[in-house]
């Protein structure tokens, strides 16, 4: 299967819309405060980080 | 019909211009304008131009017959201007380095856009997967920080990928033109050479 | 005779008859024609072949009030000359060797 490459300009498209709204869901739910990342912030896993 | 000496040789060297060098045109035009006048001496007035082959023939039978390449050693270089080479050296040698300089930094130039976007492309779309993937366990250090991560892995991966396509798209185009400009500059070097002769 | 074998001669052809003095483009061709096919086509690419492998030289006269380029033959086209008429030998085992398989039929 030939995948076209406006197919893939649309998923990468989306994935960027739904990351963003994503990403100011969480941060919302943090009350906007980045103080309320620091938790465990320095574990391996973790992406998100604030120092 | 039968043409005349003159339109022969205009039509002959028409011909000819698009497939040889100019001097070499006019070597062998002078060739064929000799044998005509030499044929018309010799009593063919009428039918010498004729007697040889049409132009557009002439120009068949070159097309087959390799170019001659004509190398630089066979040329002979004065001592003055031997001399005069060594001795500017320092002012000739320092301008083409810079000259080279200048050509590989218009091709560090290019690359530089494909590099920068495919680097982009291969760190967004890995470090994308690994924050999403990893965002259950950030999820257990707090609702928001796993969402967050998770956000942010889709928002990395879809950069990413437009990244990579963007680089897969553009690299061929990249590729062409720099292939294009290397042919253009070894044309140029490899003409003036030939004219110089 | 075979059109291959034509053209290899052409070339010696040529060169022996340059050696029996300077010619040019006209008289090569009339005189190579009564052996040998040519054309003026076929000639121009031979000489230009052997002007630049140094075999002869070119150089320009006068005549009837315009140019006319002629061509010596060198040393070089001299030697091309004899190494050909050496290998004649080789040229006649091979006949000999052509000529014995129809003989012994």
């Amino acid at each position: 299967m030939k995948i076209g490459k406006k197919f893939v300009v649309k998923l990468s498209l989306a994935f960027i819309i739904l990351g963003i709204t994503f990403s100011f869901l969480g941060f919302a739910s943090s009350g906007f405060d980045t103080d309320n990342y620091k938790t465990n912030q320095n574990n391996w896993y973790r992406v998100v980080r604030f120092d | 019909m039968s043409r005349s000496r003159i339109e022969f040789i205009k039509e002959l060297s028409n011909q000819l211009s698009y497939i040889m060098k100019p001097n070499e045109v006019k070597e062998l035009v002078d060739y064929y304008d000799e044998m005509i006048l030499d044929l018309m001496e010799d009593g063919l007035s009428e039918e010498a131009v004729s007697r040889v082959d049409s132009p557009e023939k002439i120009k068949e039978s070159i097309k087959g017959t390799p170019l001659e390449i004509n190398l630089p050693i066979s040329k002979k270089f004065s001592p003055y201007i031997i001399a005069l080479l060594i001795l500017g050296f320092p002012l000739w040698g320092s301008l083409a380095l810079a000259l080279v300089l200048v050509i590989l930094s218009i091709y560090i130039v290019i690359w530089c856009v494909p590099f920068t976007t495919g680097a982009i492309g291969f760190a967004g779309v890995v470090g994308g997967i690994v924050s999403t993937v990893l965002s259950p366990l950030a999820l257990m250090d707090g609702l928001h920080i796993g969402i967050t991560q998770f956000g942010l892995g889709l928002l990395l991966f879809g950069i990413g990928l437009l990244a990579t396509l963007f680089t897969m798209s553009t690299s061929r185009k990249f590729i062409t033109f720099s292939q294009n400009m290397t042919n253009h500059l070894k044309n140029q070097l490899l003409f003036k050479r030939g004219v110089n002769r | 005779m075979d059109t291959q074998l034509k053209k290899g001669l052409i070339e010696y052809y040529i060169l022996a008859n340059l050696n029996y003095g300077d010619s040019y483009g006209y008289e090569i061709v009339k005189t190579v024609s009564s052996h040998l096919p040519i054309t003026e086509s076929t000639l121009y690419p031979i000489l230009k072949r052997l002007e630049t492998q140094g075999k002869v030289i070119t150089y320009s006269k006068e005549h009837n009030g315009r140019l006319r380029k002629y061509y010596q033959i060198q040393q070089n086209g001299l030697e091309s000359i004899r190494d050909f008429l050496e290998s004649w030998e080789k040229v006649e085992a091979i006949h000999n060797y052509i000529k014995r398989s129809v003989e012994d039929e």
